[in-house]
């Protein structure tokens, strides 16, 4: 796939010899958490495939096997390339209205892209969804340190000692990741998500969160569901290095999308 | 650069992005690098290293592979009557068949990164057309050095107290302390079955008398059983092969290759050991001909 110069990978998956029913755009979180999720991911596609759906699930510019360096990127730059898959989507599974999955940083991308291209939108499932974008940014420098920790067998303080290691920041190397300037301070700007304006146009969305105080920052509206969802997963950990299992409730959640109307 | 992401392998079910060199080598001189799964991570590989790997590959005029093995990133699963380990295996020999059937290349180099060396230098061993493998943390085995070194390592943590205690037990129990694990005990270290010391050195031993090119190199995230530049020539010297093979201990590059520091020393010490393979078979850009 490509647009206006930038080139990004993705996979589309079609029930064979069938028409599908719905078409489902799976939106990637950012680095550590895109590692750690993408065999979720494709097991969702998988199962949504079995019931009759499309689903293209990619890799954003200078991400995965994109082309690209994921430091140069920004957040409006990953939305454009979302809007671009959303129109691809459309356009070869013959399914006017897309619904949207992602986790995470992906989530957030989610909601923004539909937005600007909400008459192609049929619902958003969005788990986790990056709404405090400062607070985001505190998450990842605390799992560098915690990985970083981890992966030496000592405390963060005798790391920084050790090797001279500096203390994580944003824009910078977090949990592996390089976070370019732009990017940093476009997260850092985050604070809402556009889901009453979407369901002014008509859009529904679903919010799957561990904590039900994460309504945070997302106003209550009929056309906005929350669902908590009990399992917690770090996916900046390497502890999720295994993890392919996807929380029963989001299956269910998942499940209530592909049910005919 | 150009990369292209393909179907190969039996019934197309393996998935795999090749990157393609820079300039074309001379016929008869072409070499791809291997890159592929560690543990359960996709082929963009840690922290997205393989793709970097196989980009300054591609910029030193050799192919770049990066492919999921079966069941793994957005490879297949598939029926085998062979273990999992023969199964990965051929899906490695597979990769190389289709860049010998596309490409025309016979040569090929593998990075394997955790469970990843344990599949190369077990690839190695079957098939020739794979002749030389860097392996990043392979298995790893205690020498006296090492404990002691954990053991001024504790001091310095914990204080000496918790040092001490420590020391106690490995007196009070030095074959746990000394003894490599029993591969009949199945220690997997969540990879393959860990070889005894004699039988990895065994191996070793026969792929140096294969002639394969072997670098070995550790991080600093097993500070209880490797923690010293040299450690691998004591633990193999009494074998006869540790002149001919080569060996690096990176103390400050963690085993996901995490921070800046540590994928800056990975990659450096790649792709000195790319570069000098280029040069051992005469594939050097016409520009760096003249250079020289």
């Amino acid at each position: 796939m490509e647009h206006r110069n930038r080139s990004f990978v993705g996979i589309l998956a079609v029930p064979e010899d069938r028409t599908p029913r719905q078409s489902w755009l799976f939106l990637s979180p950012f680095g550590q958490e895109a590692i750690r999720t993408a065999p979720m991911y494709r097991s969702l596609a998988d199962r949504l495939v079995r019931a009759d759906c499309a689903v293209l699930r990619f890799d954003y510019h200078g991400t995965g096997d994109a082309a690209g360096e994921v430091a140069d990127q920004s957040l409006d730059d990953w939305v454009d390339d979302a809007c671009h898959a959303m129109e691809l989507l459309r356009s070869t599974s013959g399914v006017p209205r897309i619904t949207m999955f992602g986790v995470g940083l992906g989530a957030t991308i989610a909601a923004l892209a539909a937005v600007k291209r909400s008459n192609g939108v049929a619902a958003l499932l969005l788990w986790e969804p990056v709404i405090d974008g400062p607070e985001y940014l505190t998450a990842l420098i605390s799992s560098h340190k915690r990985e970083v920790a981890l992966g030496f067998d000592m405390p963060w303080p005798a790391v920084r000692a050790k090797f001279d290691e500096p203390e994580p920041e944003a824009p910078g190397n977090l949990v592996g990741f390089e976070v370019g300037a732009q990017l940093a301070t476009q997260i850092s700007h985050t604070t809402s998500l556009p889901l009453i304006e979407l369901a002014h146009r008509g859009v529904r969305s679903v919010i799957a969160s561990r904590q039900k105080d994460s309504q945070h920052g997302v106003a209550s509206h009929s056309m906005v569901q929350f669902v908590a969802i009990e399992m917690a997963t770090d996916w900046m950990a390497n502890e999720a290095l295994g993890t392919a299992l996807v929380p029963q409730q989001l299956i269910a959640l998942i499940d209530q999308q592909v049910q005919p109307a | 650069m150009t990369e292209r992401t393909i179907h190969f392998g039996p019934a197309g079910s393996l998935i795999g992005t090749i990157t393609a060199p820079v300039y074309e080598p001379p016929e008869g001189s072409r070499r791809a690098l291997l890159l592929t799964n560690a543990g359960i991570i996709p082929r963009v590989g840690p922290h997205r290293i393989n793709v970097t790997l196989a980009r300054r590959a591609a910029a030193l005029g050799f192919h770049g592979f990066r492919f999921d093995m079966a069941g793994l990133g957005d490879s297949q699963r598939r029926e085998s009557e062979g273990t999992l380990l023969q199964q990965r295996v051929a899906d490695i020999r597979s990769a190389m068949d289709q860049l010998q059937r596309s490409a025309g290349i016979e040569q090929f180099s593998m990075i394997g990164l955790c469970s990843g060396a344990d599949l190369a230098h077990l690839t190695a061993l079957e098939d020739p057309r794979l002749d030389s493998i860097v392996l990043f943390d392979p298995y790893l085995y205690r020498t006296p050095r090492a404990v002691l070194n954990h053991f001024f390592r504790q001091a310095e943590l914990q204080g000496l107290p918790r040092a001490l205690v420590l020391a106690a037990g490995t007196l009070l129990h030095p074959k746990q302390t000394f003894t490599d694990p029993n591969p009949s005990h199945g220690t997997t270290q969540g990879r393959t079955i860990f070889p005894s010391r004699d039988e990895f050195a065994r191996r070793i031993h026969e792929l140096v008398q294969l002639e394969v090119k072997l670098l070995f190199v550790f991080s600093g995230s097993s500070p209880i059983t490797y923690n010293y530049s040299g450690q691998f020539a004591d633990t193999f010297r009494r074998f006869g092969f540790v002149d001919k093979v080569q060996s690096a201990y990176l103390p400050n590059c963690d085993h996901a290759i995490t921070t800046a520091a540590a994928q800056s020393a990975f990659l450096s010490l790649v792709t000195r050991w790319l570069e000098s393979l280029r040069v051992a078979q005469g594939t050097v850009e016409p520009s760096q001909e003249r250079a020289a």
